[in-house]
């Protein structure tokens, strides 16, 4: 399937939004980095903001995205919903700052601020999870989105923090964990794309006379390590271990201002590749057409 | 509750194409899309044979819009602009399509595909513009073999209509339920049947 970039961008930074007010949440429950609060609050929104611009250029008008959304079943609706509720989240949570003495939130809010960034990542997820396409339609592919939000959001507060000269206890261990948790669900994802090619509906030999000059569509062709799969995979690996050598470095060293900024756009190019690695292997059932 | 549907009968399908090319004509499908394919499958050795030439065995598929029972399309689609019509038929209203697409990639068998002049999704409509006067899709009414037959699939295969005015049961040869195909299920059920007698389907049903 042709790579769809502006639906790339849109679950990639939406992840990573998602993965920033996550931690913010984590924290405010633990009652810490109230001096990171305000500025990752708008950090995420911004990404937020951009995934959601982005999303409009995939349609065919980007003035088509008034063109009466609602069908519940669908999962582009359900995101929308999603994305809203996570925003209101996000003003509450700025009004909350706003009106704190000592730059925090309460703790409910934190705890529904948690469960909407995991209702928008499984609602993201569950909109691509199409039996017509064995390599989406696994819940690892949803899972995949879970270990972006988890590497990218604890690293891009800790490059936050030390911009703003602020030591958060336990930033570190969150971001090795969420650099594990990316690796394995990562991992995990590419290994079901890979076995997902055995779902294929063959024909055997066939031929299509309106395509005389065109290849058999074949099942054994769509694979990781054929194509423009590999170049992907090739990407998503370098960049997983890049995040596992930056977050590694950055809690020995304490440097966030220069790992932190790289585990993130490690992050970011994890979940892009892995991204455009569903397209490439978004064959459909049947390969015929 | 109904259902249309075409059934083909792949024993009498040259492959000739006219299916393909009147669908084409009649609903001006955009030079490189098609709402009706017709597909060879084969030569395939055949089984207990010599694995090779005469013992082998081809036949055509024509594949399009399933008009399925449980249709995903409809399901996945933002603004109900893929829509299922009480005679069981999957239609598209082109003024609430936004192009996003997702329609086409929930669609198993891939007949879907976005007219990019239009910025809208097309596929078969069953020929609703001219079922709707009661004429027969000119698929049917164009297949030249007697191999195309429409009707309501809730009132048995033998009364679909053929483009002579017989019907099903009575014009085929003998089938049994077992020679009855449909493209692979995956939740979606798929409406169109496919009759095969000696020849092995290819693929899972």
């Amino acid at each position: 399937m042709e790579i769809q970039i502006p639906l790339v961008i849109f679950t990639s930074f939406l992840a990573w939004a998602a993965g920033i007010f996550g931690t913010q949440c984590v924290l405010a429950l633990k009652k810490q980095g109230g001096e990171v609060q305000l500025p990752a609050l708008i950090t995420s929104v911004v990404l937020l903001a951009v995934g959601g611009i982005a999303v409009v250029f995939h349609l065919t008008h980007p003035f088509n995205l008034f063109n009466g959304f609602g069908h519940i079943t669908s999962g582009i609706t359900q995101e929308l919903i999603a994305i809203v509720l996570l925003a209101v989240a996000m003003v509450l949570f700025f009004l909350m700052l706003r009106r704190s003495g000592d730059k925090t939130v309460p703790q409910w809010l934190a705890v529904v601020g948690i469960v909407l960034v995991l209702v928008l990542i499984f609602a993201m997820g569950h909109s691509y999870m199409m039996a017509s396409l064995p390599a989406w339609d696994t819940v690892l592919q949803m899972l995949s989105l879970l270990g972006a939000a988890c590497v990218m959001g604890p690293a891009t507060v800790a490059f936050i923090a030390s911009l703003r000269g602020v030591d958060i206890k336990g930033i570190g261990l969150m971001t090795i964990i969420g650099t594990a948790v990316n690796a394995v669900l990562s991992a995990a994802y590419m290994f079901a794309m890979e076995a997902s090619s055995a779902s294929f509906q063959s024909f055997a030999y066939y031929f299509d006379p309106t395509h005389p000059n065109h290849a058999i569509a074949s099942a054994d062709n769509v694979s990781l390590f054929t194509g423009d799969s590999t170049t992907a995979l090739v990407v998503a690996v370098i960049a997983i271990v890049v995040t596992f050598v930056g977050a590694f470095v950055g809690k020995k060293q304490g440097d966030w201002k220069v790992w932190g900024a790289v585990v993130a756009i490690a992050g970011l190019v994890c979940a892009v590749a892995l991204r455009v690695m569903m397209y490439t292997m978004g064959e459909t059932l049947f390969m015929l057409y | 509750m109904t259902q249309l549907a075409i059934c083909t009968d792949l024993d009498r399908c040259v492959g000739c194409l006219a299916c393909s090319v009147a669908c084409k004509v009649v609903n001006g499908v955009p030079i490189g899309n098609f709402w009706n394919k017709t597909l060879r499958v084969g030569p395939t050795p055949k089984e207990g044979g010599s694995g090779h030439f005469p013992d082998i065995e081809t036949y055509f598929l024509n594949v399009q819009c399933q008009h399925c029972e449980n249709p995903e399309c409809v399901s996945v689609c933002p603004t109900e602009a893929s829509h299922k019509l009480p005679d069981g038929t999957i239609q598209i209203d082109k003024s609430k399509c936004i192009g996003c697409q997702f329609c086409v990639m929930s669609c198993p068998y891939g007949v879907r595909y976005l007219n990019e002049e239009e910025g809208v999704v097309e596929k078969c409509t069953l020929c609703a513009q001219r079922t709707a006067q009661g004429e027969l899709p000119q698929c049917v009414s164009q297949c030249c073999g007697m191999a195309r037959w429409y009707g309501d699939a809730e009132q048995g295969i033998e009364t679909f209509q053929g483009p002579r005015g017989e019907v099903l049961g009575d014009f085929l040869n003998d089938f049994t339920e077992d020679q009855v195909y449909q493209l692979t299920d995956v939740g979606n059920g798929p409406s169109m049947f496919y009759i095969m007698r000696d020849i092995k389907w290819q693929g899972v049903e």
